[in-house]
């Protein structure tokens, strides 16, 4: 399934692509089970595209960068064409709201998406002391080669990101789009095993001091790299960020790691992306010390629903939540 | 220096005298975050050696991510240096790619101007290493000339042999660590150590995903300087930094000064990473390196040019931490590879 | 850094709370008083920077939408506070260390009674970070 949808991809944007067109997708790495963002240019070069399973990434990160002044889009004499899976085209659809990309460059391929890999998961399944020498997906099977050749093979349910099993199988597009694939197929099956109302977040299990001291010893093995905030689509700062400074802001936030100036980032990051973020997950999966961010960012996307009535994604045109207000709304 | 052949149950007796409250055991662990780390150890069951090479490098307990240099006080003008610990410790389960490495933040840190902070921090420390099993799908010790079953820069070095340990003395702090503890030890001899080692180097060699021989290109990379390889890589790269943190043998840092009050503060040093856009942002607000395509290109060739350069060492020890790091699948061995078929090898 | 006792309140300083900003310095010495010219433009980052290192609490008094000389700005600031109250409900502090009172200038009674009740509440609470 996975390969015919790549194949379906590749069909696509050679029947479609132009002579100044740009294409960013995918293409393989050297490292197993991770996939590599690239431009393409030329139509020679749409064979390398791969999708599906391994798709771990949100593209549209990068879409700031074809708009930053040394980069102009306008210098762009066709269209982009950025690959996307369903749950990535909220990610297009809020930068588009912040004004921070045109849409009238862009066009989105989205495929039918049958779930991404968490690759944590995979690791835990083959332990401590293996790792992956090749690694490649076969229907509902992932099949593994261990380094000391041994073979291996995990049901694709122990594997799935777990965001993929809420996964209700909808998302709103307005701007120019195509979906690649069966879409009333892909739409009659969605996961749903645990639904968004349902859900049980750490805020609801634990409440202040408990709350507070887990998340400070959560907290606590940042290292501060920054490496959250630079993945973010919502974080649009970009050259302006007020946590590059600590010269200029002298005192306010020190690049110093401690538990309490750690909780401090994060409180600061979380309250300037709380409108904008759409729970893609990508600062969770980057994080090179596995801190669990999902704990915030979760609170954080159904705080904006159930008290504002705002979902970040679900509309190009809808003004932010932090710069609209209704009247009459007494909210403290 | 003499080799020794313990038990499993014998390793207690290395480790334990460094268990009590004015010293700390440092040895790869399980961290609640479920990463295998060098943790401090309060019971030697938690150590964890049999598993693939600890995703974290061990260099925050002699280059911690941020510390206090200087204390100052407004009202009291002099400077006060800030305390660093003078607990001792031991770094135990380092295999041959962070000794490695320790071995070049050592001649970083001290070799042409003293770094106090470090060099204090070294001296109260012994290091024990481990031969190396377990390697990971990103490793390629060998093609930067590592053997996985040896090194040299360590204190103590054990190599495991069946259920038992070879013990090797390295160091004169190791010997004489060794001699306070070895009451009853059984000595192993030079050719029982040799083969040993052979046998694991062979082993654990063979479990490499991939070699690659850089011996004709070593100092030749900056003929790489304007091939167009470059570009598939950076423009893939997010600037995350990840590599830079998780690397065993990266040393930049950044300095600041934290006000505790309005007249007091110190002056700290944190990490910092070439790859971040205003690293080398000048004070008249031009960036020499404002591409993310300047910044990678200068990190791989900091790591096997430039250090080839000036201290003749690579500065890369294969641990491959930043291959399996990267969130974006940007592999180190790619573009050596890229680079050897740039220069026509 | 250690956190103080102080209470840090920012005050709309629009003409008519000249008086209320000069009773409350006077009545309360220790609460440190810092008057804004709109509580709309104040960003919730430097009250997140103040709880977690120097203050025990922050007050802040704004005007109310029919009285705020800057016509909108109270409403977005509405918003603004909202979700700074709830990350910190988010992070388990309690909500109460940031308190906000709407009130137009002139009503200094309705204010001075609600900093009275906070400054008991806060003493017998012994609000600590986390509590």
């Amino acid at each position: 399934m996975i390969n015919e949808i790549r194949d379906a991809i590749i069909q696509y944007l050679k029947s479609v692509m132009k002579e100044n067109d740009v294409v960013l997708a995918l293409r393989s790495s050297s490292t197993p089970g991770i996939l590599t963002p690239c431009i393409l240019r030329n139509k020679a070069d749409l064979d390398q595209i791969e999708a599906g399973f391994f798709h771990l990434n949100n593209l549209a990160v990068y879409l700031s960068e074809f708009f930053q002044k040394e980069n102009r889009l306008s210098t762009l004499q066709g269209y982009l064409y950025v690959l996307c899976k369903p749950c990535d085209t909220k990610a297009v659809t809020q930068m588009i709201s912040d004004q921070q990309i045109n849409p009238n460059k862009l066009k989105l391929v989205v495929y039918a998406c049958e779930g991404m890999a968490d690759m944590k998961k995979v690791k835990n399944e083959i332990g401590l002391d293996k790792d992956i020498k090749a690694i490649d997906l076969h229907l509902t099977e992932l099949s593994l080669t261990l380094l000391d050749g041994s073979p291996l093979s995990i049901p694709v349910s122990k594997v799935i990101s777990s965001k993929c099993l809420e996964c209700n199988k909808e998302y709103h597009l307005t701007m120019s789009h195509v979906f690649v694939g069966d879409e009333k197929k892909w739409k009659s099956h969605p996961y749903s095993i645990a639904t968004a109302e349902n859900k049980v977040l750490l805020q609801d299990q634990k409440k202040g001091k408990d709350l507070f001291d887990q998340l400070k010893a959560e907290l606590s093995a940042c290292i501060r790299c920054n490496a959250c905030r630079n993945v973010c689509h919502a974080c649009f700062c970009s050259d302006r960020c007020i946590f590059d400074k600590p010269k200029m802001t002298v005192g306010f936030l020190d690049k110093e790691i401690s538990p309490i100036d750690n909780i401090l980032f994060h409180m600061i990051r979380f309250y300037h992306v709380a409108p904008n973020c759409t729970a893609c997950g990508e600062c969770e999966r980057i994080c090179p010390q596995g801190i669990p961010l999902s704990h915030l960012y979760e609170y954080f996307h159904r705080l904006m629903q159930e008290s504002l009535d705002f979902s970040a994604g679900s509309s190009d045109s809808m003004r932010q939540a932090m710069l609209s207000y209704r009247l009459g709304e007494d909210l403290v | 220096m003499k080799t020794y052949q313990i038990s499993k149950s014998q390793l207690k007796q290395l480790l334990e005298p460094y268990l009590t409250a004015e010293t700390q055991l440092i040895a790869p662990s399980l961290n609640p975050l479920g990463l295998i780390s060098f943790n401090k150890i309060q019971n030697i069951n938690e150590i964890a050696l049999n598993t693939s090479i600890p995703l974290k490098p061990s260099k925050s307990y002699l280059f911690p991510e941020s510390s206090s240099l200087v204390q100052f006080d407004e009202k009291n003008p002099h400077l006060l240096e800030s305390d660093i610990s003078q607990k001792k410790q031991m770094l135990f389960g380092l295999r041959p790619c962070d000794l490695a490495a320790i071995a070049y933040m050592d001649s970083f840190f001290s070799s042409n101007i003293s770094d106090h902070d470090y060099v204090q921090r070294r001296n109260n420390t012994l290091i024990l290493g481990v031969a190396c099993e377990y390697p990971s799908n990103a490793c390629f010790c060998t093609s930067m000339g590592i053997q996985p079953g040896t090194s040299i820069h360590a204190d103590i070095f054990l190599v495991p042999s069946g259920e038992d340990f070879l013990v090797e003395e390295l160091s004169e702090k190791g010997q004489e660590y060794l001699a306070s503890i070895s009451k009853g030890w059984k000595e192993a001899s030079n050719e029982t150590l040799a083969t040993q080692k052979n046998e694991i180097t062979e082993k654990t060699s063979s479990k490499l995903i991939e070699k690659i021989d850089l011996s004709k290109i070593r100092g030749r990379l900056s003929e790489t300087y304007n091939k167009d390889f470059w570009n598939k890589y950076s423009e893939a790269c997010i600037v995350c930094g990840a590599c830079t943190f998780d690397c065993p043998t990266c040393s930049c840092f950044d300095m600041n000064d934290s006000m505790i009050s309005s007249s007091k503060g110190c002056r700290y040093r944190s990490w910092d990473s070439c790859s971040f856009a205003d690293f080398t942002l000048h004070a008249s607000s031009h960036n020499p390196r404002s591409s993310k395509l300047h910044r990678l290109r200068q990190r791989i060739l900091h790591k096997f040019q430039y250090t080839v350069e000036k201290m003749d060492q690579w500065s890369c020890t294969g641990c491959g931490r930043c291959i399996r790091v990267c969130p974006v699948g940007i592999n180190t061995r790619s573009i050596l590879k890229d680079a050897k078929e740039a220069l026509g090898e | 850094m250690d956190r103080t006792n102080t209470v840090i309140a920012f005050v709309c300083q629009a003409d008519k709370r000249k008086k209320l900003i000069s009773s409350l310095k006077s009545k309360y010495p220790a609460l440190r008083v810092i008057p804004v010219i709109c509580i709309g433009k104040l960003n919730p980052v430097i009250i997140f920077r103040l709880l977690m290192k120097e203050a025990r609490a922050v007050i802040l008094v704004g005007c109310e939408p029919s009285d705020c000389h800057f016509r909108e700005g109270v409403f977005f600031s509405e918003r603004r506070f909202f979700l700074a109250k709830e990350v910190l409900k988010g992070f388990g502090l309690n909500d109460r260390l940031l308190n906000i009172i709407w009130s137009n200038p002139g009503k200094d009674a309705l204010v001075l009674k609600q900093f009275e009740t906070f400054m008991q509440y806060l003493k017998e609470t012994q609000i600590e970070k986390g509590a």
